[in-house]
């Protein structure tokens, strides 16, 4: 076969392929700059000019500049925690040589098999219990728990591969544990932090289930929870459950975009360790 | 992906300075310690004590509501073992399960294009594809609930544009085609990311053993199957453990687009599970069937780990 009769269906796939990842996309986002009744007449197309009212329905009727604040404390909170807890716990169970190193990877590993809704009840519970319902910090508190074995387990497959002379060095120049973490492992880690950082945004940005039980009032809600309520409240209204859904994808999109490059270092790093 | 869970390397004491080593050794253990206690605090506080929680409560009858829930013994699980609700979320699990294999083996296609040399504007057609893996599974939902919508939904109007009008329906509202529309669905976010995946062990594959083939006369199919699947060994290993963890714990794209529906089409185990301890107040029962799905995942996660392991 000739380069050409090679190459061209392989274009031709990559092509289709990215049509197919990004039109439903595109679809919403142009319906958010459309009318209700345009989009029923015929759901493909776009008038001029582009109408901006749905957005301002959604940003002060359906509170969404409220979600839009909530996302984010919840997401950098959530990430904040993570790596305040996490980077320490792999060091200290790869680098350390703590015997109880093994039984306390199995332990959080544990974490990645359980399903979050199988422990939503007592969660409920205990965050009554706690006086945390509908207060952000439990969901930050939830699903830092939920991200920290991915955390964990990332991080020490970094850290495992650091030389070890190194470490020795500075122990033996007199440095303790924490300042050889905070002065030697974090910078060298920080391809993998970032990496932890990226993805632990991501999931908690999307989080559909902890925030759905544990966010419940309207003041306290966050995008997809907003946006779930939002097509119960504002199911024929599709042009503004489109500019909420754009609202609700851009951010992530934009993070996405501009640390692409985290993404996929994060997944084949984490995969071929 | 093997999982080394072996301790890492013993540095030997210097003969000369025994105590010395010992007393900071001993610092360097409590430090260590130390170091690991916030992760422990916070896993143990949110994750290991609801666990042991919601294994109690699966021998118990309780509707979430009244002060005290009761003791049941093993009624639950019994019930479980003759209840088809439970079957037949199972079942779609599975179904969800086998159907996501289609999207690893289109990533694996597509990072196999993408990987060809003279292919250009790969990182350009890498960031489109992984696009929709970073789609929040509500915005996913909502967004694929219209493209099936019954009248004027992008899939009907496509067809009909084509001729193949008979073909077009409410693919939700179906009960022989709602299953697979929401398995669609979740394939358009996974492919991404088992192309990406691919992508990083494809790149650490030795290109001279691709020539070395293809002057033995070896043809595409063939360096595929000998050179390209056991170099990708440790990926595909984590995809399909990382896919199958996370196909049976789905929850999200059912309560955004279906609700379970029609009837109890598209209802998967996480879905029946809020069902019971949210809608018909049965919790120990629900905390039953959490239980038993969660042990399902446990245990063919460690034997696929186990036989991995024990394969290379």
């Amino acid at each position: 076969m000739s380069a050409v009769g090679r190459r061209l269906p392989a274009y031709a796939a990559l092509v289709v392929m990215s049509v197919i990842s990004l039109a439903p996309l595109l679809w919403i986002w142009s319906q958010s700059f459309r009318s209700s009744e345009a989009i029923a007449s015929d759901p493909v197309g776009v008038e001029w000019p582009l109408r901006f009212s749905s957005y301002v329905e959604a940003w002060t009727q359906a509170r969404f500049s409220d979600y839009l604040v909530n996302s984010v404390v919840v997401a950098v909170g959530t990430v904040a925690i993570v790596v305040t807890v996490a980077l320490p716990c792999a060091y200290a169970i790869s680098l350390l040589r703590l015997p109880a190193s093994r039984a306390i990877l199995l332990l959080i590993l544990l974490g990645l098999m359980v399903p979050v809704w199988s422990i939503i009840v007592p969660l409920f519970y205990q965050m009554r219990s706690l006086g945390l319902v509908n207060s952000l910090l439990s969901a930050m508190l939830i699903e830092a728990a939920l991200g920290l074995p991915f955390a964990v387990f990332m991080l020490r497959a970094f850290l495992r591969e650091l030389p070890m002379d190194l470490l020795e060095a500075a122990r033996i120049d007199g440095a303790g544990s924490l300042r050889i973490l905070w002065s030697i492992v974090c910078p060298i880690a920080a391809p993998a932090i970032q990496a932890v950082v990226v993805f632990q945004f991501m999931w908690s940005w999307n989080e559909l289930a902890v925030p759905l039980f544990f966010l419940q009032a309207d003041e306290v809600r966050t995008l997809p929870i907003g946006l779930t309520f939002f097509q119960g409240r504002f199911d024929t209204d599709t042009a503004v459950l489109a500019a909420g859904t754009t609202m609700a994808s851009l951010p992530v999109l934009l993070v996405y975009l501009l640390l692409n490059r985290r993404f996929v270092q994060g997944l084949t790093t984490g995969a071929s360790k | 992906m093997t999982v080394d869970l072996g301790a890492t390397t013993t540095s030997q004491a210097a003969p000369d300075e025994p105590r010395r080593r010992a007393g900071s050794r001993r610092r360097e253990l409590a430090s260590g310690y130390a170091l690991a206690v916030p992760a422990l605090v916070l896993y143990a506080a949110f994750m290991l004590w609801p666990i042991s929680q919601t294994l109690w409560l699966s021998f118990t009858n309780w509707n979430g509501l009244t002060s005290s829930p009761t003791w049941a013994g093993l009624d639950n699980y019994r019930r479980l073992v003759g209840d088809d609700r439970f079957y037949n979320g199972l079942l779609n699990n599975l179904y969800w399960v086998i159907g996501s294999w289609l999207a690893q083996g289109l990533g694996l296609l597509l990072a196999a294009l993408l990987s060809a040399q003279w292919i250009r504007g790969r990182t350009l057609f890498r960031t489109i594809l992984f696009v929709p893996a970073t789609m929040a599974l509500v915005v996913v939902g909502i967004a694929w609930e219209q493209i099936y919508s019954p009248g004027d939904g992008l899939l009907n109007t496509a067809l009909s544009a084509v001729g193949l009008d008979s073909l077009s329906r409410g693919w939700l509202a179906d009960e022989s085609t709602a299953m697979s529309a929401v398995i669609a669905t979740a394939n358009w976010t996974y492919y991404g990311f088992a192309m990406v995946v691919f992508l990083g062990g494809l790149q650490a594959i030795d290109r001279h053993l691709y020539e070395a083939a293809a002057m033995d006369g070896a043809g595409a199919w063939s360096q595929f199957r000998h050179i390209t699947v056991p170099g990708l060994r440790n990926q595909i290993t984590l995809l399909l453990v990382v896919s199958f963890i996370n196909t049976l714990r789905t929850f999200d794209l059912v309560y955004v687009m279906t609700n379970g529906g029609p009837g109890e089409a598209t209802e998967v185990v996480a879905y029946h599970v809020y069902a019971l301890a949210f809608v018909t107040r049965q919790v120990g029962y629900g905390a039953a069937a959490a239980v038993v799905l969660t042990v399902v995942i446990l245990v063919a996660t460690t034997i696929f780990l186990w036989l991995r392991e024990k394969d290379s």
